[in-house]
Formats: structure tokens, C-alpha cells, sequence
């Protein structure tokens, strides 16, 4: 068993798409995968010329190890797909049926991803939340998205400290007590994080008082919708069409 | 266990996020302020937990720990795991954003039944048959979750149901090594925690 936290990254590095209102990029972002994933071959490659674009509007390279570990589904795609779906059969084990749904598939998830990434993801938890608000998405459910974030990196680090403790102590642990090890470790991880946390918890309520506590925990950054936001939504509603029209 | 992009029908992602939605209003509403932190730290879990692979032969798969998170948190599973998938979607690039409605589905619902099968059963209970129903919750909330993302595939596309028996069969040693990890930390929170199974 091993835990790997390594590629957790909060930082936002900065792109040409931070001039765009927030608001924007997420819209857009959905909106044109909405319409890939109605999307067949000719729609995707009426569509491609979007999420091509937004590859350069970063760090590409980047961008393309993540794309390495997101096709790892693909993968499996290729295997599977033309062994099981019925159909015509190519050079005997093949199905063509399958071959072209994992063609289909494959393009839907690298096309979708990289565009959700570049406009969505890359926007950071912070002001994700600032989005959530300013969608009236509840606040109690902006407060837990905050809070977990938070708690993620200091399990992170607890976890990580508590895998190594065990694999120092028992270095050739299998089966059943690797698993009683673990869950064992977990249990305690978890324990003591809980009632941290609600201490924590107490004591912003004896600082603010009552129910007031969580009033104001998840402050909206500012955000203004200037004429280019409006230009973006205008050139992904283009494409929008021209992957509909194409499909 | 997670659907990546690209795989599901525009109907299928629409019934998904309205399940998610419906399950994650039920839950805020029944999720008092001074819990919301437990459910954040809970939620946390199960976020880290995809982060612990096991080896099964030369392939390994990770943790997902559904069972302990719906036993303790109940209807919060629901906001709780749309939190972490989300924070996985945009931090670690699992699963994916079209796909979050149908995901927190497929894993909040199984944490929601073996919440309503099981968490009264392992409060009351004590020794064997407390072990048996913890393993039980942590077995079936993986092959429940498996089933389901078999489902939407399935109904996203018939062709996919071959692949499907593939992925439910690969679950299984998964669903065995959950089910004797709940098992564990059931035990191990009736014994130093009682207070956070018993809500």
C-alpha cells in the first residue's frame, strides 16, 4: 500500500485566460462541453479548434502530463472496447463498432478535459468558490468546499507521516494485517483530526458568537464582467454552434 | 471507480446531477452549522483516500472508503463527496467536472444505503456480528458503487456492457480488502470514538 500526495497542487499559475472574468470561463467551459459530449466525430472536429487553443494558452507541457494520466481510462478503452462490443469484426477479434466508440470516446475525453481544465480547474479552489457565490450556490456548502480544502492538505501531510511511521515499523507487511495496519492507522488519523477540527470549530463559535459563525467564512472576491468577457462568451457560442450544426 | 469525461449520454450526466443535486439539498438541510466541520474532515478522508493505492497483482487500485463515510456522516455523505470530487476534479484532474453529478451519485448513494442498512445495527451491536455488519457495509458500498458506474455506462451505451463485466469483476478484490478495512476501522472507532458512530 502506498500514498502518493505528491501531485496535489493548490498553486494557480498564472495565465492569459486570468483577463477573463471567472464567471466567464466557467460558463463558457461547461457550456462548450456540454455541447461535445451531444457532439459525434464530425461535430468534435468542428469543435477541436477551441480546446487546441486553450492548450497553447497555458504551459503546454504541463498540460500534457496531466493529459498522460487522465488517458489512462483510455487505455482501458483500447483494450476492452474492440474485444467486447458486438459487430463486425476486424482481422477476426476486432469489432469496427468498437474500435470507432473508442475513437469517439477517446477524443470526447481529451477535448473535454483539456477545455475544462484550462477554463474551469485552472481557476484554483479560491475562486471557484468566489463563482459558487456569486451563483447563490448555498453558503453552507461554500464553508465545507473551503473547510475540506483545508483539511486535505493537513491530512496530507499527517497521513503521509503516519504511512511512512508504519512502513519504518513493518516493511514486509501483507494480507490481513497490512489491512488492519492501515485501517488502524486511518482510524487515528481521523480521530484525532475530528476532534481537532470541532475544537477549531468551537472556538471561531465562542469568538463569533452563536450561529454567526459562519457568516462571512467565504468571502467573494470581487469580479467584473468587462466587453471581452462578453466577446468570449460571443466566440464560444460560434463554436457551440458549429459543433452542433457539424454533428 | 471514477467516470472520466467523455464516456457518459447528455442524459445520462443530466439524471446524474439531478440525483446529486436532490441527495446534496436533503443533505445540507439536514446538516447543522456545528457538524459541518466533521463532515468537512470526513470529506477530506475520503478525498485522501483515493490517494492510497493498493497493489492487486501487477495492477493496483486505491482506497475509496465510502462505507465509513456514509456510516458516519449519513445524508451528509452527499455534500460531503460532491466537496471532494470536486476538489479531486480540480486539483488531481480525477473523474471530471460534466461528471461530477453522476459520480457523487454513484459513490453517495451506496454510502447513503449501507448508512440506512447498517449504521443502526453496528451502533447497537457488539463483537462478531458488529464485525460482520461492517464488513458487509464496506463490501457492498464498493460493489454497489461499481454497479452503478456499470450502469450509467451501460446506459449511456449498450456496447459497453462486455467492458462493464470486465470492471465489475476487477472491483471485486477492491470491494473484499474495503470491506476488511471498515471492518477495522468500525472496530476501531467503537473503542476509542463511540460518540462519532453514534449520531
Amino acid at each position: 500500500m502506498r500514498f502518493d500526495a505528491g501531485h496535489i497542487c493548490d498553486a494557480e499559475k498564472p495565465s492569459r485566460l486570468d483577463a477573463f472574468d471567472p464567471r466567464c470561463r466557467v460558463l463558457c467551459g461547461l457550456a462548450f462541453s456540454a455541447a461535445l459530449v451531444c457532439a459525434r466525430l464530425p461535430g468534435l472536429l468542428a469543435g477541436c479548434a477551441v480546446p487546441l487553443l486553450l492548450l497553447f494558452a497555458g504551459r503546454p507541457a504541463e498540460l500534457a502530463e496531466v493529459l498522460a494520466h487522465v488517458n489512462a481510462a483510455a487505455v482501458f478503452v483500447w483494450i476492452l472496447l474492440p474485444l467486447t462490443v458486438p459487430g463486425t469484426r476486424a482481422a477476426g477479434v476486432f469489432s469496427v463498432e468498437g474500435l470507432s466508440l473508442a475513437l469517439l470516446t477517446t477524443c470526447k475525453l481529451n477535448l473535454i478535459s483539456v477545455t475544462l481544465i484550462r477554463m474551469v480547474a485552472a481557476l484554483g479552489v479560491e475562486r471557484i468558490d468566489s463563482v459558487l457565490g456569486s451563483f447563490r450556490i448555498p453558503e453552507k456548502m461554500r464553508v465545507l468546499l473551503l473547510l475540506t480544502a483545508r483539511y486535505v492538505f493537513l491530512l496530507a501531510e499527517r497521513v503521509a507521516t503516519m504511512t511512512r511511521a508504519v512502513r519504518l515499523r513493518a516493511p514486509d507487511l501483507r494480507g490481513r494485517r497490512m489491512c488492519a495496519a492501515f485501517a488502524c492507522m486511518l482510524g487515528t488519523t481521523l480521530v484525532h483530526s475530528s476532534d481537532r477540527a470541532e475544537r477549531s470549530m468551537l472556538a471561531m463559535r465562542c469568538r463569533a458568537g452563536g450561529d454567526t459563525v459562519l457568516r462571512g467564512f467565504s468571502q467573494c472576491r470581487p469580479m467584473r464582467w468587462r466587453a471581452r468577457d462578453t466577446a468570449l462568451c460571443l466566440f464560444f457560442a460560434a463554436n457551440i454552434a458549429a459543433v452542433c450544426f457539424c454533428r | 471507480m471514477h467516470i472520466s469525461e467523455g464516456f457518459l449520454s447528455p442524459q445520462v450526466l443530466a439524471a446524474g446531477w439531478v440525483a446529486a443535486g436532490v441527495g446534496t439539498a436533503v443533505g445540507l438541510k439536514k446538516l447543522k452549522t456545528d457538524k459541518i466541520v466533521r463532515v468537512a474532515v470526513f470529506s477530506s478522508v475520503f478525498f485522501l483516500a483515493s490517494l492510497v493505492n493498493v497493489r492487486i497483482g501487477p495492477a493496483s487500485t486505491h482506497l475509496s472508503l465510502i462505507a465509513p463515510v456514509g456510516l458516519v456522516l449519513g445524508w451528509s455523505v452527499f455534500p460531503a463527496l460532491l466537496t471532494a470530487l470536486l476538489l479531486q476534479a480540480v486539483l488531481l484532474q480525477f473523474g471530471g467536472l460534466l461528471v461530477l453529478g453522476v459520480n457523487t451519485t454513484d459513490m453517495a448513494l451506496p454510502g447513503l444505503i449501507v448508512y440506512l442498512l447498517f449504521a443502526a445495527r453496528i451502533r447497537r451491536e457488539n463483537g462478531p456480528a458488529a464485525a460482520v455488519f461492517a464488513f458487509a457495509a464496506g463490501f457492498s458500498a464498493v460493489i454497489l458503487a461499481a454497479a452503478g458506474a456499470g450502469c450509467f455506462l451501460t446506459l449511456s451505451d449498450p456496447g459497453m456492457a462486455g467492458a462493464v463485466k470486465v470492471f465489475l469483476a476487477a472491483h471485486l478484490p477492491l470491494a473484499l480488502a474495503e470491506g476488511a478495512i471498515t471492518l477495522v476501522m468500525v472496530e476501531f472507532l467503537k473503542k476509542t470514538a463511540p460518540d462519532i458512530l453514534s449520531e
